[in-house]
């Protein structure tokens, strides 16, 4: 099983997309997929029909074993099930806080599931708290999600600097441009900027497209309502270069 | 869940009441062949095991459940059990199936109409299957099963169970019967229609000429069962069954004395006696070759190849055998005595002389012929000691197969436990005997067969050799066999086992 993070500390970059996406192009391809949204929006259940949960304390989430079970709801499609975004998840940090500080609780939660999925995505909120610093470590991968801005840049590298603080594998990070628009001088500028002077950046870039906008609509992933689009295209060539280049390996 | 929908139900009606509180949207419609396989005799079912073919792939399920397991990707339909590829399923199968080719019992044809259910937010809380079965090889009729599938979306159990709920209201419920047999139904098969197993319902009272008959008209349909597959050499067993068969209805009418009239006893005493001298010899030859990796595995591994110009004779040898039997099923001879065996047969035959055991009731009989057999067996064995010749040993065999004939005809005039218990006592004696027999005809055959080998080639000198040493191999087992009768003999004829003994069966 691998654990695979979709994560920015901005909100808006495409992290959602990505992760709905991708781990609809997982199942699909006949993996066993879970993904989990840690996000309090619950963007990613809304997209697939789902009721986030409103009851539970969030420590649900961390004891693991039989209250993530419960939890799980199949989606619509063949190998992909979600575990809902739960709204107090708000209060997450401070339930952490609670439990000692501890950096590896949602790895022990997910470890029950070892046997049931092959992939397990994380949709990840936009903040840097110790719920992230629980997701750094239970992921095997981290996709960061860019657009190619100079301020982007600039959290990506804070980002670099806060695992070299706290001794975390940088290696995990695969960083992709998202949103990309091609006219835009500053995001071939910047896009060539980051190719040339870091490492582990994926070849697929994700362009800026209306479909993306429109799962909201449609409540599905792109390459449901949209297959033929470039961009439903270009994630399945980001599904593909993940799990030939890292995943498989 | 998989629920029955019963015969005045249609799918349409159940779409409509579902609309009213689901939404619902066509999947799909996919359509499935299966092949099911068992033995003549039934072994997969007998175990609980359906075998079953879909799309060149073979799958084991257990009876009761609705799991398909042990896949096994095939390329041509199974036949016998050696040909299957290597796998779990073929280590699983092979201790039951044995020797016995696999025929298709039937081929299914599923159509699997998926229906979505979704709740308000058009997501889908669970599917379910209108599912029409039937047979492919009776178009036109009916399906005989028509089934309705709930499959649960997970996280989403309470819609389900409400839809459930719903469709019990209409008469929709789980199934009681099984699939599987309903299936064989429809083409008027019951599992175990044919079984070469002796439990023949005859009441203690009954006159002894009905019951005898009534044990004999069993004989007679197994033996009528077996024809074709003997005559299209399907698989060695028929010929066993057939044979067995033969030689129970041989044993009945030399140990049933005076039940019917001398012409007739003595009559068909010799046609079966017929029967069974002209199926001996491929009945030998079959075993020789079913137990050919035993032989080779018995020599050194030196030799081992070296025997095989003796197999590859005695599968010439066979060739001609099945071709005797053959002519002697469709010969008239044969059809004769089987005509007038079963006209004598007949319940509806009647007769104005009958014999002086005719009339007295069967469980006189019975006890009488058992109680006598096993008190020679006794007195027999006990005059066994350790130099006594071969032939002594072959005799008690005899014997001891006669009274287990006695036990099998009768069984259901005693307790089943207790004669069960019996039997389970006789076996034991019966194996060693058995085996000593095997291996003593054994040798004697292989050295008889050798003779046909001159020795002019060095091919052919090796061949010798190695059934010379095979000749060595077999005796030792031989002798160990003979070492171990008087402790298996002791324990059959032991104070608590004659004791039981007599309790059940005599009446003094």
């Amino acid at each position: 099983m691998k654990i695979i993070a979709v994560y920015h500390s901005k909100g808006g970059v495409g992290k959602t997309a990505t992760s709905v996406n991708l781990s609809y192009l997982a199942a699909h391809s006949g993996a066993k997929t879970l993904l989990c949204d840690l996000d309090a929006q619950g963007s990613a259940t809304y997209y697939f029909r789902i009721k986030p949960k409103f009851k539970s304390r969030s420590q649900g989430l961390l004891k693991g074993g039989q209250k993530i079970e419960q939890n799980i709801k199949g989606t619509d499609f063949k190998n992909l099930d979600l575990m809902p975004s739960d709204l107090s998840f708000r209060n997450l940090d401070l339930n952490i806080s609670n439990l000692n500080c501890s950096q590896n609780l949602l790895s022990n939660a997910l470890n029950s599931l070892v046997s049931e999925y092959d992939y397990i995505f994380l949709d990840c909120p936009p903040n840097l708290t110790i719920l992230s610093e629980n997701i750094f470590y239970a992921a095997d991968f981290i996709l960061v999600p860019i657009i190619p801005t100079t301020l982007a840049l600039r959290s990506y590298i804070q980002l670099i600097k806060f695992f070299k603080k706290k001794h975390y594998d940088r290696k995990k990070i695969l960083l992709f441009f998202s949103m990309i628009e091609n006219r835009k001088k500053m995001h071939t500028e910047v896009s060539g900027f980051i190719e040339r002077n870091f490492k582990r950046v994926l070849n697929t870039r994700i362009p800026y497209r209306s479909e993306v906008e429109k799962m909201g609509a449609f409540r599905a992933p792109v390459p449901v309502f949209a297959a033929n689009s470039v961009v439903s295209k270009a994630y399945q060539n980001l599904w593909n270069e993940l799990y030939f280049g890292h995943l498989k390996i | 869940m998989i629920l029955n929908i019963p015969p005045n139900i249609d799918e349409e009606r159940i779409l409509k009441i579902m609309k009213d509180q689901f939404r619902i949207k066509d999947e799909g419609l996919v359509v499935e062949n299966a092949l099911y396989f068992d033995t003549f005799d039934w072994r997969l079912y007998h175990k609980n095991y359906l075998l079953l073919l879909r799309k060149s792939t073979l799958y084991l399920q257990n009876l009761n459940e609705n799991l398909e397991t042990m896949p096994l990707a095939i390329q041509t339909q199974p036949g016998f059990v050696w040909e299957l590829p290597e796998s779990n399923l073929k280590k699983q199968l092979t201790p039951i199936i044995e020797m016995r080719i696999l025929l298709r019992l039937m081929e299914i044809l599923t159509e699997r109409r998926i229906i979505g259910v979704q709740n308000k937010n058009k997501k889908t809380i669970c599917r379910i299957f209108l599912i029409r079965a039937q047979h492919v090889h009776k178009p036109g009729q009916k399906p005989f099963a028509r089934l309705l599938e709930i499959q649960p979306v997970r996280g989403y159990q309470k819609p389900a169970l409400k839809l459930k709920n719903t469709l019990a209201k209409i008469g929709i419920n789980e199934r009681e019967d099984n699939l599987f047999l309903k299936a064989l139904q429809a083409v008027n098969r019951s599992p175990g229609d044919y079984s070469a197993k002796m439990n023949i319902p005859i009441t203690p009272q009954m006159r002894s000429d009905d019951a005898v008959k009534k044990i004999l008209r069993f004989l007679v349909k197994v033996m009528r069962d077996n024809e074709d597959g003997i005559k299209n050499d399907i698989d060695t067993e028929f010929l066993h069954d057939f044979r067995v068969a033969v030689r129970r209805n041989r044993s009945a009418l030399g140990q049933l004395k005076k039940v019917f009239l001398p012409e007739i006893t003595e009559r068909f005493k010799n046609d079966f006696s017929y029967l069974c001298k002209t199926t001996n010899r491929l009945r030998d030859l079959d075993v020789y070759l079913l137990d050919k990796d035993h032989y080779k595995a018995l020599l050194p591994h030196f030799i081992r190849n070296d025997i095989d110009p003796f197999f590859i004779n005695i599968a010439k040898e066979r060739r001609k055998a099945f071709n005797q039997v053959k002519r002697v099923l469709k010969s008239p001879r044969y059809n004769k005595i089987m005509n007038d065996w079963e006209a004598f047969l007949n319940p509806k035959a009647t007769f104005s002389k009958t014999a002086a055991n005719a009339r007295i009731p069967i469980i006189d009989l019975a006890k009488k012929r058992i109680i006598k057999k096993y008190r020679f067996i006794i007195r027999s064995g006990k005059k066994i000691k350790i130099d006594s010749p071969d032939q002594m040993l072959h005799s008690l065999r005899i014997e001891c197969k006669k009274l287990k004939y006695l036990l099998e005809f009768f069984s259901s005039l005693f307790p089943i436990e207790e004669r069960n218990r019996l039997i389970k006592q006789l076996k034991k004696l019966q194996d060693n005997l058995g085996r000593f027999n095997d291996f003593s005809l054994q040798i004697k055959s292989l050295l008889a067969l050798a003779e046909k080998f001159s020795g002019d080639d060095s091919l052919e000198r090796r061949n010798i050799v190695a059934i010379g040493t095979l000749v060595g191999a077999i005796d030792k087992e031989k002798l160990k066999t003979r070492s171990s009768f008087s402790e298996v003999f002791k324990n059959f004829a032991s104070e608590e086992n004659q004791k039981f003994f007599t309790a059940l069966f005599d009446d003094d």
